[in-house]
């Protein structure tokens, strides 16, 4: 039987407003490599981007204070994020997941709302991501895998920093490839994390290998 | 004119020093200093209240019959009298036994095992356990915003009636942070108020001897996590500390409790496991064999006789803080319905 492939690809935008409004940067998620061997199919897809930096050779643009956002894949709602006009931009830094020092703040509102299902109650701290499916691959119950990232305190902080540099003027976008993640990880032996610790860091990892900047075409 | 606009700017000041003071956070001055940051979360009158009657609202769980106060009670320093494990719904038992809730803003962390991390988001852990209240945050968000009275409680506390897990969470903490415990006997003593008689002055010089390292004055806790060599319970297969850290070394290791109002909090340990204070003394008089996971003030064999164990319980009693136990301020509000 050949391998099926279930294609998964959802395009979600930041916008970074310049003087005309033309988006500049924008997170896509794709999983369109064939390499895996079976077929897989998501149902979650949830991560908070924090801490977003935009530069240029002498400003930095931070989004403080509220610079903590949850992207819920499924809402397109959740995506859209703005930021203030910025046109000669030449690096964005961002974090994957939420940092210790909001981690230990205690109960906060809006997007670190612990009602928003980003949040382990038994053990304080935030998911960083959540990415739910199933595939025959799995041998759990109704082949179904489960991964949610967390954890803030030594050694098992899984937080992930990123900086690219960007070309000015030139709109790009953050491309998440999953099927990166699927290859890095093996959803045979691995099909469920729900705690901190070395398998937390083992898919924080994964994810973040998918992260890339693509510059748009014209 | 000048005059009388200086003579306004200073009633002016008065009032707002009285205000100030009056939602200030007061505790004696031999305390430390408090962990909380309570400049995040201002003391109000009306949160505390918000907070006590959600402490005492079933409305927390998941079919309205389990409240903070069920395994909280007031009259046992907030502890689960008689109940080795903390219950649930449906009658679940939970793993481990509830403990004493007082003296919070200088808990660093919560739970025998420390796995909470800010007196704020504690609440969250009973609140959603299946063994406990079972609810979702998001479900005890829509039953209060149903009650009209709640509304009322929010308006008060934050000027508008909007009901989020932020408020609930912090107001809870408004009314955990009211209850502090520092009117017992031993307080007394410290501030020259009276004086030991001769037994509790021996139990207080055995309990220097012996317990201080881990049980430390004003507080009768260091807030660290130890093993004091309790047989492991198989039907529990408590791992304490080690869940949380993943270390090898925390295996078995559990949260140092307060001493303050130990007469009124049994069972005793974190699996309620001993009855009475005698069982405990008994427990620490038989451990210190050798072993690299304990304190090595716990490696040397305590040897107390009878009457030294009698004493250092007679110590153990001037904990107790019978104006705190019985404040009709902690206890079930009017606005209980």
């Amino acid at each position: 039987m050949s391998p099926s492939f279930r294609y998964f690809s959802l395009l979600f935008l930041f916008f970074i407003n310049n003087a005309f409004a033309t988006p500049l940067a924008k997170v896509k998620v794709v999983l369109n490599r064939p390499a895996l061997t079976d077929s897989i199919a998501i149902d979650v897809f949830k991560c908070y981007l924090s801490n977003i930096v935009i530069s240029d050779s002498n400003y930095k643009n931070d989004l403080s204070p509220s610079n903590y956002h949850l992207l819920d894949f499924s809402n397109s709602d959740t995506i859209f994020l703005f930021v203030s006009p910025f046109a000669n931009a030449n690096s964005i830094e961002f974090n994957l997941g939420i940092d210790s020092i909001i981690n230990s703040s205690g109960a906060l509102g809006g997007q670190l709302d612990p009602s928003n299902g980003m949040y382990w109650t038994w053990q304080s701290g935030y998911i960083n991501f959540k990415i739910e499916g199933s595939s025959p691959i799995c041998t759990s119950r109704n082949h179904e895998f489960q991964f949610h990232a967390g954890g803030y305190a030594y050694p098992y902080n899984a937080l992930k920093a990123f900086k690219f540099e960007l070309q000015p003027n030139k709109p790009f976008h953050i491309e998440i490839d999953l099927a990166l993640f699927f290859n890095m990880i093996s959803l045979k032996n691995l099909d469920h994390v729900m705690s901190p610790g070395p398998n937390a860091l083992k898919i924080s990892k994964a994810l973040a290998s998918c992260f890339k900047i693509v510059e748009d075409e014209k | 004119m000048k005059n009388k606009l200086i003579l306004l700017s200073v009633l002016l000041l008065c009032i707002a020093f009285v205000s100030i003071n009056k939602n200030a956070f007061k505790y004696p001055k031999y305390f430390p200093k408090p962990v909380y940051a309570l400049e995040n979360n201002n003391r109000t009158e009306f949160k505390i209240e918000l907070g006590r009657v959600l402490f005492y609202d079933p409305i927390l769980s998941k079919d309205n019959s389990i409240s903070c106060a069920s395994c909280h009670n007031p009259y046992n320093a907030f502890a689960h009298v008689d109940h080795s494990l903390s219950h649930g719904i449906n009658d679940k038992i939970g793993k481990r036994n509830a403990p004493v809730l007082f003296n919070l803003a200088w808990q660093k962390s919560f739970m025998w095992d420390g796995a909470i991390n800010h007196l704020d988001v504690q609440a969250l852990a009973p609140i959603t356990h299946p063994d406990e209240m079972g609810e979702t945050i998001s479900n005890v968000l829509l039953k209060l915003n149903r009650s009209q009275s709640y509304k009322q409680l929010f308006y008060k506390a934050y000027g508008d009636s909007l009901i989020n897990s932020e408020r609930t969470l912090k107001s809870i903490s408004q009314f955990l942070l009211s209850l502090i415990s520092s009117n017992s006997r031993y307080d007394s003593m410290v501030l020259g108020k009276i004086k030991f008689n001769t037994k509790e002055q021996n139990g207080y010089r055995l309990f220097q001897l012996h317990c201080n390292t881990c049980h430390r004055e004003p507080l009768f806790t260091d807030f660290t996590f130890q093993s004091n060599r309790l047989s492991i319970d198989t039907s529990l297969n408590d791992l304490g500390r080690y869940s949380v850290s993943l270390l090898p070394r925390d295996s078995f290791k559990f949260k140092v409790p307060t001493l303050r109002n130990i007469e009124f909090s049994y069972p005793y340990m974190h699996d309620g496991r001993f009855k009475t204070l005698a069982q405990v003394m008994n427990h620490y008089n038989s451990i210190g064999l050798i072993n690299e996971n304990i304190l090595k003030e716990l490696r040397k064999v305590m040897k107390l006789s009878s009457n030294e164990k009698v004493d250092l319980i007679a110590f153990l009693k001037t904990l107790t803080d019978k104006k705190f136990l019985f404040d009709a301020k902690h206890t079930y509000s009017k606005n209980n319905k």
